[in-house]
C-alpha cells in the first residue's frame, strides 16, 4: 500500500528586499578641470567589486544601482535599476551648468510609492558635486523630503575640490551631526566613493527595526572615513 | 496619531447597534458550536544566524490556554511581538517576551475568565458596548503599563552594565520623541530604560461573543473567510517603512495602539493569521503575501485529514510551520519570523467540532 504523502507547506513567492542605491553626479563644466570627471568615473568603476562583496554578504538585500547626471538640466545616466552583479559603469562626460535641484527632483519622483514598494530597505543616495548649484536646489531637496522614502533615505554627500559649496550638500544630508565628505585629490575620491558604496549599503541592509520620528535613518555603525591625511601638497582640486 | 485618535472607533456605529439589537437566542445559537484551533511558531532570521556571534531570536509569542493537546477551544489569546534588535534596544528579546507574557495573561484574565474582567467585573456581566468602550479607552494604557512594570522588575533583577548604559538614548531624545502632556509627566529614566527593551505587540483575543484585534507597531493580522477571501482588520500603516516602527518603548505608546472589537455573528473568519513583519517583507508584493496566508487554510485542512491524534496533528503542523518560516526568512527578508494561526475547527476539519463539547471550558 502506498504511503500517503505528507501535505506540502504553502508555497510562497519570496524575494529579498530591494535596496536602491543612486549615484547623483555633477557633470558641470568645472568637472572637466584637472581630471575630476575622469577621477569620478574611475573611482565609481573601482568601487563595483567592493559593492558586490557587500551585497554577497547580505543576500537578503537586493542591491539595485542607478545613476543621475546633472549639468544643463538633469537626466538618468542609468535609467533602470540594475542588480549590482550585472552593474557596469559607463563613463560620464562633463559640460554645462550645475542644476542640482533638477536632479534631486528626478530622484524624488522615483522614491514615490509606487514605484517604491513599502517593503524596501532604506535607499542610499550619494550626491557628488564640485561647485555651486545654478538652479533652485532647495526646491529639489524639498521635493525629496516630501516623500516618505526621501526622509528615510541614507544621504551621503561628497564635495569634490575646495570650490565645492558645502551649504547645499549639508542641506541635502539634513543632519547637522554629519558633514559632507571632502575629496581634494583622486586618491581621496577613490577612498570616499569606496566607503560610500559599501558601509552605508551594509548598514541599510539590516532588517533591524528603529523607533523614530521621521528622522533620517542614520546607521548606528556609521564611521566616516578620515581623509584628513589626504589634504596635502598632492591636492589638485 | 494624536491622543484623541486612539479613541476613534474602528467599528462602525451601525455595527454596534446591530449587536445591541441582536436577539440573544440567535447569538447563542451561532456561537455555541464555534471552536478554534491555534498553532504558532517562531524562527531566528537567516541574516541573524549569519552574524558572528549569531543574534538570538528577538521575536516572541504566547498562546493561552497554554496547553490544549491540539483540542479545539472557544476562547483563545494569541500574542506576537517583534523586538527591535537595534543597538539601543539591546534587550529587545526580553522586551518581546515580557510583552507577550504580560499582555496574554492580562487579556486572558480580562476576557476569558468568568471570575475576573474589566474593572473587576465579570466580562459576562458586561454589555458589548461596555466592553467596546473599555477596549477603546483603557485597554491600551493597561497593556503598556503592564509591560512597563514587567520591564522595571526585570531590570531590578538584571541591572544594566556601564557599557549598556552608554548605549541608551538621552532623556532629551526620549522625551523629545513626543510633545504629548502625558509623556512630559513620565519618568525620563524609565523611558530610557524602556528603549533597551523596545518591541512591537500584536495579537487576537477570541471568545464566544467577540474577536478583539490589537496592534502596536509593524506586523500583519489577516483574516481569511471560508471562501478564501483575505482582509486586514487594520489597514497597512503607510508611515511604517524603512524598518521604522512604533513601539511599546515610546513615551506615548498607548496612543499608537490600534484596537478593533468585532462581535461573533454572521460569518466570522475561517482563519486569523498573525505574523511579524519578517514574513510580509519576504513577499515581493502584498498580493503575494495575502495569497500565501490564504493558502494556509487549504494546508491546514490537508494536515488535519492526514491523520494522527489531535496532539500529533498539532505538533506536526507546528514543526512544518517552523521549517516553512526558516525557508521564508532564508529566501526572503532574512528577519526573525513569528506566525500565529487561529483556525475555525469546523472549517479545517469538520469532525473536530464534536471535540468542543469535551474540551476544557474557560474557568
Amino acid at each position: 500500500m502506498a504511503i500517503p504523502e505528507q501535505p506540502k507547506r504553502p508555497p510562497a513567492r519570496l524575494a529579498s528586499r530591494p535596496l536602491h542605491f543612486i549615484w547623483i553626479c555633477d557633470c558641470s563644466g568645472s568637472m572637466t578641470e584637472n581630471g575630476k570627471i575622469q577621477a569620478l568615473n574611475t573611482a565609481i568603476r573601482e568601487s563595483i567589486p567592493h559593492m558586490r562583496g557587500v551585497a554577497s554578504d547580505n543576500p537578503n538585500a537586493e542591491v539595485l544601482v542607478r545613476a543621475i547626471q546633472f549639468s544643463d538640466g538633469a537626466q538618468w545616466h542609468l535609467t533602470q535599476p540594475v542588480k549590482i552583479d550585472q552593474f557596469e559603469w559607463e563613463d560620464l562626460t562633463a559640460g554645462g551648468l550645475t542644476e542640482m535641484g533638477k536632479a534631486l527632483q528626478l530622484v524624488a519622483e522615483q522614491l514615490k510609492m509606487p514605484p517604491m514598494p513599502d517593503r524596501a530597505l532604506p535607499p542610499v543616495l550619494v550626491l557628488l558635486s564640485d561647485g555651486v548649484p545654478t538652479d533652485d536646489y532647495q526646491k529639489g531637496i524639498d521635493a525629496l523630503m516630501a516623500q516618505p522614502w526621501g526622509q528615510k533615505s541614507v544621504r551621503i554627500a561628497i564635495a569634490i575640490g575646495q570650490d565645492a559649496e558645502h551649504g547645499p550638500l549639508q542641506n541635502f544630508i539634513g543632519d547637522p551631526e554629519r558633514q559632507p565628505l571632502q575629496a581634494n585629490n583622486p586618491e581621496a575620491l577613490v577612498r570616499l566613493i569606496k566607503w560610500a558604496s559599501t558601509v552605508p549599503v551594509q548598514a541599510a541592509s539590516s532588517p533591524t527595526a528603529q523607533t523614530g520620528n521621521n528622522t533620517p535613518v542614520v546607521p548606528a555603525e556609521f564611521v566616516v572615513p578620515d581623509v584628513a591625511g589626504d589634504v596635502n601638497a598632492d591636492d589638485v582640486w | 496619531m494624536t491622543e484623541s485618535e486612539v479613541f476613534k472607533s474602528e467599528v462602525s456605529e451601525s455595527e454596534i447597534l446591530n449587536v445591541g439589537s441582536t436577539d440573544e437566542t440567535t447569538e447563542t445559537e451561532e456561537t455555541q458550536t464555534r471552536s478554534w484551533q491555534c498553532f504558532a511558531a517562531s524562527v531566528v532570521g537567516a541574516s541573524h544566524q549569519r552574524k558572528n556571534p549569531p543574534i538570538p531570536n528577538q521575536d516572541a509569542y504566547r498562546v493561552k490556554p497554554d496547553r490544549t493537546d491540539g483540542i479545539a477551544q472557544s476562547h483563545w489569546v494569541l500574542m506576537v511581538a517583534d523586538g527591535h534588535g537595534s543597538h539601543k534596544s539591546f534587550r529587545s528579546a526580553d522586551g518581546s517576551r515580557l510583552a507577550v507574557d504580560t499582555a496574554a495573561d492580562y487579556l486572558w484574565e480580562c476576557f476569558c475568565q468568568t471570575t475576573t474582567g474589566p474593572e473587576g467585573q465579570s466580562v459576562e456581566a458586561l454589555s458589548y458596548e461596555a466592553i467596546y468602550d473599555f477596549c477603546q479607552t483603557q485597554l491600551p494604557e493597561r497593556l503598556v503599563r503592564g509591560w512597563t512594570e514587567a520591564v522595571k522588575a526585570h531590570l531590578e533583577q538584571h541591572p544594566f552594565t556601564e557599557e549598556q548604559v552608554q548605549l541608551l538614548p538621552t532623556e532629551a531624545e526620549v522625551k523629545g520623541a513626543s510633545s504629548s502632556p502625558q509623556s512630559k509627566r513620565l519618568d525620563g529614566n524609565q523611558l530610557r530604560d524602556n528603549y533597551a527593551y523596545g518591541t512591537t505587540l500584536l495579537g487576537v483575543v477570541i471568545t464566544d461573543r467577540f474577536i478583539l484585534y490589537l496592534q502596536l507597531g509593524d506586523g500583519d493580522i489577516v483574516c481569511v473567510d471560508s471562501t478564501g477571501k483575505a482582509h486586514r482588520p487594520f489597514p497597512k500603516d503607510p508611515t511604517l517603512i524603512a524598518n521604522e516602527t512604533t513601539s511599546l518603548c515610546l513615551a506615548n505608546a498607548w496612543s499608537h495602539f490600534r484596537v478593533k472589537l468585532t462581535p461573533i455573528y454572521g460569518n466570522p473568519p475561517a482563519l486569523i493569521f498573525v505574523s511579524t513583519d519578517g514574513y510580509s517583507n519576504s513577499c515581493p508584493t502584498d498580493e503575494d503575501y495575502l495569497e500565501t496566508v490564504t493558502d494556509h487554510l487549504r494546508w491546514l485542512q490537508e494536515q488535519m485529514s492526514f491523520g494522527g491524534s489531535q496532539r500529533e496533528i498539532s505538533d506536526r503542523i507546528e514543526q512544518d510551520l517552523r521549517e516553512s518560516l526558516s525557508d521564508v526568512s532564508e529566501r526572503g527578508s532574512g528577519d526573525d519570523i513569528t506566525v500565529g494561526i487561529l483556525a475555525t475547527a469546523s472549517l479545517i476539519s469538520p469532525e473536530l467540532s464534536s471535540f468542543h463539547s469535551s474540551a476544557e471550558e474557560p474557568v
